[in-house]
């Protein structure tokens, strides 16, 4: 895999020992490869695969670190940023394909094939997006359970063990900052 | 910290308190609420209620959608071979399966069709293909699956066809139908007998999991997708993907030779029944969180994970029932199947089948780790438990607390040495694990032995950790630990003094608890076999680097100050001992009177120095105290108690309260005996004093028995060294003199003299008191010569090493007078 398991896992490595600049430079190339991932299997390769953000976050992981053996931290590290490329990811699409909808364009392209599957989630999308900048605020890492479990998918262990919490206290959070999130997104509040 | 992130902290504390409630409860909770922070009562009443509506609205990452979604609607309808396919009954990892029927039957026979995702079609690829599909279209057994047909489409999609099964996951049918542990394990025996046939059949699941593992509607169970995961292997195989062969496994259920991509055996297939049997036993799989930690972490015993679901499932009152039934047998079995090491599981699923009967039938099972390596692997997993278990509880306090904590830079700091000590701790178990893998206690006499695997250990610590010299220094002082623990501590001390030399040289003089544990170790290695002046200067400079460590925790300074009582007392300076347990008893009692432990344990060492010393009337308040003490701390059943009785019933007879000594005796014996058998050295050092007390009383006839018993495990449980074998030899010989039987009570004491000679060295006190008594019986045996030699040994050595006028000593001066009364002597005339 073109020498990046090394460089993935370096990084890691290195995020893990405190360089910060490390988060940098690997959210790049963990948001390219889910991209690239996305898109291969979204071509007739593999006409009958369940794609879902998990599993293309979890090989993405694979493949990135070509197993070599990486640290719980260093798991965790990437997850986090896992998670922020993939609410990338969905929230550009989100956003192309409300702005498509409005000026009608039509193209053969990866969003449009997306479109076809994509129940009607858009707004949620970029609603969530922008009311986690707000939960932020309030609260760090119910913000992070959030990302972690709405647009990567992962189970409540699996964030818990990511971010370093508790079950029961991700558990706590996800429920307060869901039912924040309904309120949030409710009409007619 | 803005005033509105702590008004959201006082809300979301709130909230998770009251969404536990039910309806009731809730609103009694909201009106109090509304008093005691009427700032929040609404924020958290109005969440509350769209908690109610939220419904499955954020949970489920559907947004990349399901391609499978899109493939249906032509897929519907479709002709595949001979079959038509009528719909969708389920996709996954492994792909999309159709429910489909032949479309030229007349028996309306109801097929899966499964397709499979290849890569390019190369000659060679379909040439494998056709040869996996033939291996499986030989699979013939009730349990499995079988497979019908399979072919290429017109695109040149492969495809199979499959007998279609109507029924549920083996999870949730046994769920539904309330099976009980035995039950569980039953039906899950014929998983193994249908696995164990394909194996045999050369066919290989790979993916084994509830999903794959159904019972149809007439309780039969069916294998599904054998040899699936192979053919899908092949596809990627041919598109360069192997490394990612794993993804398209089900991570739960692979075993870790699978995640690491590595080659797939029948092993794998064992590994995948361990993980569903786990969680037929407890309701949750064996590891939880991110997917790699199966590859780091060992699986809690199942019989420790059940969940009340799962008890409520099978039927049972509580946890605890269910628990109990897996507890042991059921729990070795299951890890033994989840060992992360295929050299270590099972060599055959029949081998698993086979011990999961044993299990049931209560006989011994297969999987159980010889004494040894036991040992070894309950300390490390100890010690890693408790340091790992002060990193967890660490973390989930500053989880807990984190809003107050996080802006602090020094909580920040304090997280991260957390972190760093989680780390450092995770590599160091792994590096054990994988010593304690290689050696083999499940096939005894080939192998390597446990000492063999930490030798090698040795040799490979420092070529395996090269420039992570804290990891040396933590390595090497767990294996100096682990190897001192066996007794062998020749082997130990050369570790210990690296793992010190490592510390100093990262902290100079700066105090570390690495260094003070080294240091601990040393001196209590010193005070088994060595120098004890020099355990004791060890002790000292260990308790000091402690006091720097941590100056706020005086307890860890005053345990390590009674070890260095300790070592004085096993040294013989009994004064100073029992000064600095006096000093140490009073200190924690006053600084740290909720320490019971370690107070009560500081008041039986005292009661014992101060009953050597002879002071044994005061001795006996202390030890009472002990005694009360561990009672209060562990109830009064507790092995700690019994082991603070001994002492306490051998002041008693040295005050002579002998009716007394024997009843304390026999409830310490009681104690030991539930806890450890009858023949164990610790329930046998309470029978002594329970003979003690008879033998000085004068009740021979009732003690004999008893002496004989204990002498009985000479040379067994009893080692030579055993200061109880010296204590029954002496009780023989006394009850043989007084009985008037000379030849045989010189004998025996000969015997307990070299015993003791043997365990304690030539010069002590316990010699000394041997020596007299032999005199004694020489006297009578008219072998004055050496009578007297032996007599005023005795007395000399019992009067150098015991405390003046210590009842012992006293004896001795009695025997070595009478002896030269009746040969017309004096003391005193040599």
């Amino acid at each position: 895999m073109d020498g990046q398991p090394s460089e993935v896992t370096a990084l890691l490595h290195r995020i893990a020992d405190g360089d910060e600049e490390g988060i940098q430079r690997l959210i790049p190339l963990v948001y390219a490869e889910l991209r690239q991932l996305a898109a291969r299997q979204l071509r007739n390769e593999r006409p009958d695969h369940t794609l879902s953000p998990t599993s293309l976050v979890h090989e993405a992981f694979l493949r990135l670190t070509g197993h070599a053996s990486v640290t719980w931290e260093g798991r965790s590290h990437f997850f986090r940023v896992a998670a922020q490329a993939m609410r990338r990811i969905l929230v550009d699409h989100a956003r192309r394909r409300t702005a498509q909808k409005r000026g009608r364009q039509h193209q053969i392209t990866l969003d449009t094939a997306l479109e076809a599957s994509l129940p009607s989630t858009s707004q949620d999308i970029i609603g969530v997006d922008e009311a986690l900048e707000r939960l932020a605020l309030l609260d760090a890492r119910q913000a992070r359970v959030v990302e972690l479990r709405y647009f990567v998918g992962l189970s409540i262990e699996e964030t818990a063990d990511v971010i370093g919490a508790s079950v029961a206290t991700v558990k706590r959070d996800w429920m307060v900052a869901r039912a924040w999130l309904q309120r949030e997104l409710s009409p007619n509040e | 910290m803005t005033t509105d992130a702590e008004r959201w902290e006082r809300v979301t504390d709130a909230f998770g308190r009251l969404a536990e409630l039910n309806e009731a409860e809730r609103l009694a909770a909201l009106v109090t609420l509304a008093t005691a922070d009427p700032g929040i009562h609404d924020d958290v009443a109005s969440l509350l209620v769209s908690s109610d509506h939220v419904g499955d609205r954020f949970d489920q990452p559907t947004f990349l959608g399901d391609l499978a979604d899109l493939t249906e609607p032509a897929m519907s309808g479709r002709r595949i071979g001979p079959y038509l396919i009528t719909r969708e009954i389920g996709h996954g990892g492994m792909g999309a399966v159709w429910e489909a029927q032949r479309a030229d039957d007349q028996y309306q026979k109801r097929v899966a069709i499964k397709m499979v995702a290849m890569g390019r079609d190369t000659a060679a690829m379909l040439g494998r293909f056709r040869h996996e599909r033939e291996l499986l279209a030989r699979l013939e057994h009730r349990n499995i699956a079988t497979l019908l047909d399979g072919g290429m489409t017109d695109e040149g999609q492969p495809w199979f066809a499959m007998e279609f099964v109507d029924g549920e996951p083996i999870t949730t049918w046994c769920d539904r139908h309330k099976l009980n542990v035995r039950q569980r394990v039953e039906i899950f025996r014929q998983v193994c007998g249908a696995t164990q046939y394909a194996h045999e059949h050369l066919v290989v699941h790979r993916d084994l999991k509830p999903g794959n593992i159904m019972v149809a509607t007439d309780g039969t169970v069916k294998l599904l997708d054998f040899g699936i995961a192979k053919l899908t292997d092949l596809g990627d195989a041919e598109a360069g993907l192997t490394a990612t062969a794993g993804v398209a496994l089900t991570a739960a259920y692979a075993s870790p030779e699978q995640l690491r991509g590595e080659s797939v055996s029948t092993a794998s297939d064992i590994y995948s029944l361990g993980v569903v049997l786990y969680e037929l036993l407890t309701g949750v799989g064996p590891f939880t969180g991110l997917p790699g930690n199966a590859l780091e972490r060992t699986a809690n015993p199942p019989s420790r994970a059940v969940t009340a679901e799962m008890a409520t499932a099978m039927g049972a009152d509580d946890v605890r029932g269910v628990s109990q039934a897996i507890a042991g047998d059921l729990d070795a079995v299951v890890l033994m199947a989840l060992r992360s090491e295929i050299e270590r599981r099972y060599r055959s699923v029949q081998q698993l089948s086979d011990d999961l009967q044993r299990a049931l039938d209560g006989r011994q099972v297969f999987a159980r780790p010889d004494t040894l390596s036991y040992r070894v692997a309950t300390l490390v997993r100890r010690n890693r438990a408790a340091s790992l278990l002060a990193g967890v509880a660490l973390l989930a306090l500053l989880g807990a607390t984190g809003f107050s904590l996080r802006q602090a830079a020094v909580a920040r700091a304090e997280r991260d040495r957390a972190l760093r000590e989680v780390r450092r701790t995770a590599a160091v178990t792994a590096f054990f694990q994988d010593v304690l893998s290689s050696a083999r206690p499940d096939r005894q006499g080939s192998g390597v032995t446990v000492v063999q695997a930490i030798d090698s250990a040795i040799v490979r610590t420092d070529s395996a950790f090269t420039g992570q010299s804290d990891l040396r220094a933590a390595i090497k002082l767990t294996l100096g630990a682990t190897l001192a623990n066996m007794y062998l501590y020749k082997r130990a001390k050369p570790l210990l003094e690296d793992a010190y030399r490592l510390r100093r040289a990262i902290d100079g003089d700066a105090p570390s608890m690495e260094k003070a544990d080294a240091l601990f170790s040393l001196a209590a290695i010193e005070a088994e076999v060595g120098d004890r002046a020099k355990a004791e200067s060890l002790y000292r400079q260990s308790i000091d680097i402690r006091g720097r460590v941590t100056p706020g925790d005086s307890s860890k300074i005053y345990e390590g100050m009674g070890n260095v009582a300790e070592a004085m007392l096993n040294g013989g300076k009994l004064t100073e001992a029992a000064a600095l347990y006096d000093t140490v008893a009073r200190a924690l009692d006053r600084l740290r009177p909720g320490d019971i432990i370690l107070r009560a344990t500081t008041r039986a060492n005292l009661g014992t120095a101060m009953s050597q010393l002879g002071r044994y009337v005061a001795a006996e308040p202390v030890l009472r105290e002990a005694v009360q003490l561990f009672e209060q701390a562990r109830g009064p059943n507790d092995p700690s108690v019994a082991a603070a009785l001994q002492p306490l019933a051998g002041t008693l007879i040295f005050n002579g309260k002998y009716a007394e000594a024997e009843q304390v005796a026999r409830r310490g014996v009681a104690i030991y005996e539930k806890e450890f058998g009858r023949s164990n050295p610790a329930t046998v050092s309470l029978v002594r004093m329970l003979t003690g007390a008879m033998v000085e009383s004068g009740r021979c006839k009732e003690a004999l028995p008893l002496i004989r018993e204990m002498l009985a495990l000479r040379g067994k449980v009893m080692a030579e060294t055993d200061p109880t074998l010296g204590v029954a030899l002496l009780q023989l010989g006394q009850c043989q003199e007084a009985s008037g039987q000379y030849a045989a009570s010189e004998a025996t004491l000969r015997d307990a003299l070299a015993v003791r000679i043997r365990a304690f060295g030539s010069r002590h006190w316990a010699v000394a008191q041997v020596q007299s008594m032999l005199g004694e019986v020489l006297g009578r045996r008219k072998n004055d010569v050496e009578a007297e030699k032996m007599l005023r040994a005795g007395y000399a050595g019992l009067s150098a090493g015991l405390a003046p006028g210590h009842i012992r000593t006293e004896q001795a001066r009695a025997r070595l007078e009478g002896f030269l009364k009746a040969r017309g002597r004096v003391l005193g005339a040599n």
